[in-house]
């Protein structure tokens, strides 16, 4: 991974990380372990989006944990996820903050090079995430998709060339604020539809449907300045040049 | 052939058993408001494309484990409230549970459990019913409180329900084959469509159902 040189804001680390190669290919693996400790801020965010490559054999492997300490701060805003045609690919993401501890994290997930005509023609996404607070379990996904299989219907059931995204907020602030989904709910519109809803412990989820990659990424930037603003945070630009 | 569990199973999967489930569309409600499920056709598909697949790969699992665990379910039921991402389908499950294990201990008591699977699953082994029939029958449960919530979300008659119905349930025995294949740490599903469906539903001013 390439970091660049990072950012001081005055309440938090701007870093944006990149894979400098052309994107990932079978036998990639890319392992990523970040902490913030108590009175750290970090947004982690990359300058581009991430690209799978055809995979005529093999699959390539992505893992990252995050964990946030009591009185830490950590958004993670990793920009589109596209798995071209043929790829195979799994994901591995563990969270765990502190009671005290508070997080964003988003995922955006294209349906391939759609500007190419290429929709939903990668071979297989194994996605598995768990999220803990305060020790106990917060939230579990865990899903396969395999456009021959049947698992994409739901989500091309609204846009046949849907765009995917998600936030979990992670912290008392989102937990407790009821307003966060009345406020989140104001976002639909007819190229963007999601919900929010609260966790069982520990924040709230947004998830967004799309038509485009403009339309996901215009609906999650808005969701995110209803998240900074109900942690009373400042919302920081993503810093790229 | 042994049959004593069958009044058991009759008695704890019939619309007289009190849990409440005919308040709940658990999503349907909202997917028929967004135009998804409007007719029988559409409903069929919605079942057979989306319902299904998310009982074989996740909630007939998760049945099975509780099944045949030799301990409390407590551990299950905190997986159960992870993945239920959404409150309302998150509250419905253990509304409903907590309404078929008050039920279940008038007549059995040792039934335990919070969220409705791992009651359910548990309930079935107290009762001592074959696995394979009780992952049909809660199968069923889910597809029939389905159709009973269509008729009053969409234009769609008792006949257009039967046959919706008598097609998905030609699908159950793969899909019960299939639900006893997946392990604990495999199972899950995908479906944002029903989760944001839930969500919305969740802030509505005007509905039908619970959830």
């Amino acid at each position: 991974m390439h970091i660049s040189k990072p950012h001081w804001e005055g309440d938090l680390l701007v870093v944006n990380a990149v894979n400098p190669t052309a994107g990932l290919f079978s036998g990639d693996a890319i392992r990523c372990t970040v902490t913030v400790e108590t009175g750290a801020g970090l947004l982690l965010t990359a300058p581009s989006a991430q690209r799978a490559h055809r995979m005529p054999e093999g699959e390539a492997l992505l893992e990252q944990h995050f964990r946030v300490q009591d009185g830490g701060w950590l958004e993670v805003w990793p920009e589109l996820f596209i798995p071209q045609g043929g790829s195979r690919c799994r994901q591995r993401t563990r969270i765990e903050a502190d009671a005290g501890g508070e997080l964003l994290y988003f995922e955006m997930l294209a349906p391939g090079r759609v500007a190419s005509g290429e929709v939903f023609l990668f071979e297989s996404l194994d996605w598995e995430m768990d999220i803990f607070h305060g020790g106990e379990r917060a939230a579990r996904e865990k899903f396969s998709l395999s456009p021959g299989d049947g698992s994409l219907h739901a989500l091309r059931a609204l846009y046949p060339a849907a765009y995917y995204g998600s936030c979990f907020a992670i912290g008392r602030a989102f937990f407790e604020d009821e307003t966060l989904q009345e406020t989140t709910a104001a976002l639909n519109t007819p190229d963007a539809t999601l919900g929010c809803s609260r966790l069982s412990r520990g924040g709230c989820v947004v998830k967004v449907l799309a038509r485009t990659g403009p339309d996901l990424r215009k609906a999650l930037r808005s969701a995110r300045s209803l998240f900074h603003a109900a942690a009373g945070r400042r919302e920081p630009a993503f810093r790229r040049v | 052939m042994d049959t004593e569990w069958l009044p058991f199973l009759l008695q704890t999967t019939d619309a007289l058993f009190p849990t409440g489930a005919y308040a709940h569309s658990l999503g349907l409600e909202q997917i028929a408001r967004m135009g998804i499920v409007r007719d029988e056709a559409s409903l069929l598909e919605f079942l057979r494309r989306q319902a299904i697949p998310a009982l074989r790969n996740l909630e007939l699992p998760y049945l099975r484990f509780a099944y045949e665990s030799q301990e409390d379910c407590e551990t299950l039921d905190e997986e159960i409230d992870a993945w239920k991402l959404c409150r309302e389908l998150r509250e419905a499950s253990l509304q409903l549970g907590a309404r078929r294990l008050k039920a279940l201990q008038a007549i059995y008591p040792g039934a335990f459990g919070r969220h409705h699977l791992t009651v359910y699953g548990r309930q079935m082994a107290l009762g001592g019913v074959p696995l394979g029939t009780a992952l049909t029958a809660y199968l069923y449960q889910t597809l029939a409180g389905a159709c009973g919530a269509a008729l009053k979300l969409i234009r769609i008659g008792q006949e257009g329900c039967q046959r919706v119905l008598r097609e998905c349930l030609r699908e159950a025995p793969a899909a019960v084959r299939a639900s006893l294949l997946v392990t604990r740490g495999e199972a899950g599903w995908f479906n944002p469509l029903a989760e944001i469906a839930s969500m919305q539903h969740e802030r509505a001013g005007e509905r039908l159902f619970i959830s």
